[in-house]
């Protein structure tokens, strides 16, 4: 049995980087940016997950090799915008720039973003399955920004969902 | 569950990344670091990174860089391994759980592309890295 090593290193070193200021303000920076691709990313597995298309399929609808598509989904390439472009059309979803009309809270502090929940965080609040969660999304334009959803939006339009009338059967 | 991010430490008791990173300037070590985290906070399978964590390929299979741009464009890369194994094979490299290793770093300038004798360096790093156990780190 080896030794366990102290594996803090590198959070010592980034809170000692972070005293600088110039350092902190291009790290958050840099983290934003990030996650904002990140989660486009993300979302666009979600929504594949959602339209029960495994990513082959989804390969060939979009007439791209399925390696392209496994890669782009596991990080291990540089994710090019016309073929998210190209996915986000397939499964009718757009690729879009958002403004931010608030400043963006830090991750540990409630804020503005606090009512927004993941998927799956939503899912577990609401007794619901996540791709419910997901199929109401795409089904009622509810955004999932940042991989997250707005609890209130998201529970208005599952209600107007549930007091909608049923179709009649046409045949 | 984030993984750990720990740095190679070489028989000289070096330890390049950080050397190649206090090499950097500030805004360049900001980036790459900050890439480092969003990985280790969504480690793979999971897609993460930016698009600046890639999977390297032929010699440097098994390798992951992280990729970041600098002054008069210059390009920048961190080198990584992934340590990832059962509990019990972990224990055995020392290690409290999985891990991202950063081995070292390498600069070149815009639209050039590193030479093998380059990689190679980075593998015999990454090599003896492998070959240690339990691993030697930064700590």
């Amino acid at each position: 049995m080896s030794k366990r090593l102290d594996t803090s290193y590198h959070k010592r070193m980034m809170s000692a980087r972070m005293g600088d200021p110039e350092f902190r303000t291009e790290y958050e920076r840099a983290r934003r940016e990030i996650d904002q691709v990140d989660s486009v990313i993300r979302q666009l597995d979600d929504l594949r997950e959602a339209a029960g298309l495994s990513k082959a399929e989804l390969a060939r609808r979009i007439g791209r090799d399925p390696s392209s598509i496994r890669r782009l989904f596991s990080a291990a390439s540089n994710p090019e915008l016309l073929l998210v472009a190209s996915i986000a059309e397939e499964l009718g979803a757009e690729v879009r720039a958002v403004p931010r009309t608030t400043r963006r809270p830090r991750r540990s502090s409630p804020g503005p973003m606090a009512n927004h929940l993941t998927p799956d965080e939503l899912a577990k609040e609401l007794g619901i399955d996540r791709q419910e969660v997901i199929r109401v999304c795409v089904e009622e334009g509810v955004p999932i920004y940042q991989g997250k959803i707005d609890k209130k939006l998201f529970q208005a339009q599952l209600q107007a969902r549930e007091a909608k009338p049923q179709h009649a059967s046409t045949t | 569950m984030a993984w750990h991010i720990v740095y190679y430490k070489a028989p000289d008791g070096s330890v390049p990344a950080i050397d190649f990173l206090d090499d950097c300037t500030t805004k360049v070590a900001a980036n790459l670091l900050a890439v480092l985290d969003a990985v280790a906070e969504a480690p793979p399978p999971q897609y993460s990174g930016g698009g600046k964590w890639e999977a390297m390929h032929g010699t440097m299979g098994g390798y992951f860089e992280v990729r970041g741009s600098g002054p008069g464009r210059g390009q920048f890369r961190l080198f990584c391994l992934l340590e990832n194994a059962d509990p019990a094979e972990l224990r055995r490299r020392g290690l409290p759980g999985p891990a991202l290793v950063v081995i070292t770093g390498l600069r070149k300038a815009w639209r050039t592309a590193l030479r093998e004798i380059d990689y190679r360096a980075v593998r015999v790093l990454g090599d003896d890295h492998k070959a240690s156990l339990p691993r030697r780190i930064a700590e």
